[in-house]
C-alpha cells in the first residue's frame, strides 16, 4: 500500500467505558488536525507526557468516521501506559502520530477470501479491518474471523459479532477459549484448533493475524505446513 | 525488500544524509515491525522477520529513524550521533 504521511495529532478524550477487568475503550474526538485519513488495520504511536517511547495502540474504529479515533487498551500490564490510560478523564487531550502501519487488507482483491486470526486484544485492528470490508468496501468475498481468549470473564464484542454474522451472508465468527469454565459448551483450545477445522479456501484465502508473538508463529508455522503461500500471510505482532 | 545480501545488515552507512546512523540489535527484535512502517527506506524484515538495515537508508530524515527507534517495543534499534558519537537511543 501507499504509505500516508505520519502527522501530529491532538485529540479531546470524549467517551471511556471499563469494557471488563482488563480492556478500556476508549473515544477521542480528534482536535487538530480534525481528520485522520487512514487504513484499516493501521495504528497510531502514542505520546506519553514523561516518556521518550513511543507506544503502539492499534485504531479499532472504521477509516470511514475520520472525525475520532477508537482504542481498546489492555490495562493489566500496569506499566507507564496502563496507568497513563486508567487515569484519562473525559475532556483530558493525548498526543499521538499516525497513521503508522502497512498491515491492511491487500485492495487487489486476489485473496479469494478473507480469514482473521485473533488472540486477545490482536482484535482491535481486526475489529477496524472487518467492519470496513463489510460496510465500507462492501466485499462480498467469504469472511471468518477466528478469535481466541483464555478466559470467559476476559471476552467482550462477542455479541457484536454474533450480530455481524447475522447480518452479513459473507461473514462468519467462531470464538475459542483455551482456559473455559466448566459450563463452555463453543470451542476449547486454541486458534490453530479452529483453522484445522476450517481449511476452506486455504490456498487462495489471504490471513490477517494479530496478536502475541507466539501465537503468530504458531500460526505462521501452521499455515505454511498447509501450503499458504507467503504472500497471503499478513501479521501484526502485539508484545 | 532489497537483495538477500543485504538482509544480513545490521548497521546503517556513515550518513551522508543527516546525522544519524542506526544499529539493529537482532536478539532483541521480535519482527513488530513498527520500524519498518516508520521508516521505510531504512527497515525491513527478513524471512526470520528479524529487522535488517537497508542500503536506501540514507533516504530517511533524522527524525523518522529516532522515531522508529522510539517505536520499536523492545529497543532493538540504536541510534548513534555521528557528529558527536554521542548514542541518541536508547538513552
Amino acid at each position: 500500500m501507499t504509505q500516508m504521511s505520519i502527522a501530529v495529532y491532538t485529540a479531546k478524550l470524549s467517551e471511556k467505558e471499563e469494557v471488563n477487568n482488563k480492556f478500556i475503550w476508549f473515544h477521542f474526538e480528534l482536535i487538530n488536525p480534525n481528520l485522520l485519513d487512514f487504513a484499516a488495520g493501521q495504528y497510531i504511536l502514542l505520546d506519553i507526557p514523561g516518556v521518550e517511547a513511543k507506544k503502539q495502540y492499534s485504531i479499532a474504529s472504521e477509516p470511514q468516521m475520520n472525525h475520532a479515533i477508537e482504542l481498546l487498551v489492555d490495562i493489566t500490564p500496569g506499566g507507564e501506559a496502563s496507568t497513563y490510560f486508567s487515569q484519562l478523564e473525559i475532556g483530558d487531550d493525548i498526543t499521538f502520530r499516525a497513521p503508522v502501519g502497512v498491515f491492511t487488507v491487500s485492495k487487489e482483491k486476489t485473496e479469494e477470501a478473507l480469514v482473521f486470526v485473533a488472540t486477545g486484544s490482536g482484535i482491535t485492528p481486526l475489529r477496524s479491518m472487518i467492519l470496513d470490508q463489510l460496510h465500507t468496501q462492501k466485499d462480498t468475498r467469504p469472511v471468518k474471523l477466528f478469535w481466541g481468549m483464555r478466559h470467559a470473564h476476559e471476552m467482550f464484542w462477542e455479541e457484536d459479532f454474533y450480530g455481524i454474522d447475522q447480518d452479513y451472508d459473507n461473514f462468519s465468527f467462531e470464538m475459542i477459549l483455551s482456559k473455559p469454565p466448566e459450563d463452555w459448551h463453543l470451542s476449547t483450545g486454541y486458534v490453530t484448533d479452529l483453522l484445522e477445522g476450517y481449511q476452506k479456501n486455504f490456498d487462495s484465502a489471504g490471513f490477517y493475524i494479530c496478536g502475541g508473538s507466539k501465537m503468530i508463529d504458531s500460526v505462521r508455522e501452521y499455515l505454511k505446513s498447509k501450503s499458504v503461500p507467503e504472500e497471503h500471510i499478513h501479521t501484526e505482532k502485539f508484545f | 525488500m532489497g537483495d538477500s545480501r543485504s538482509e544480513n545488515y545490521i548497521s546503517s552507512d556513515k550518513p551522508t544524509n543527516g546525522r544519524y546512523q542506526v544499529r539493529v540489535i537482532p536478539d532483541k527484535c521480535i519482527g513488530a515491525a513498527s520500524c519498518v512502517a516508520v521508516a521505510m527506506k531504512t527497515f525491513a524484515l527478513n524471512k526470520k522477520q528479524i529487522a535488517y538495515v537497508l542500503p536506501t537508508a540514507d533516504d530517511d530524515n533524522d527524525d523518522d529513524k529516532l522515531l522508529a527507534a522510539q517505536s520499536c517495543p523492545t529497543a532493538a534499534i540504536e541510534i548513534i550521533d555521528t557528529v558527536t558519537g554521542e548514542k541518541v537511543w536508547p538513552r
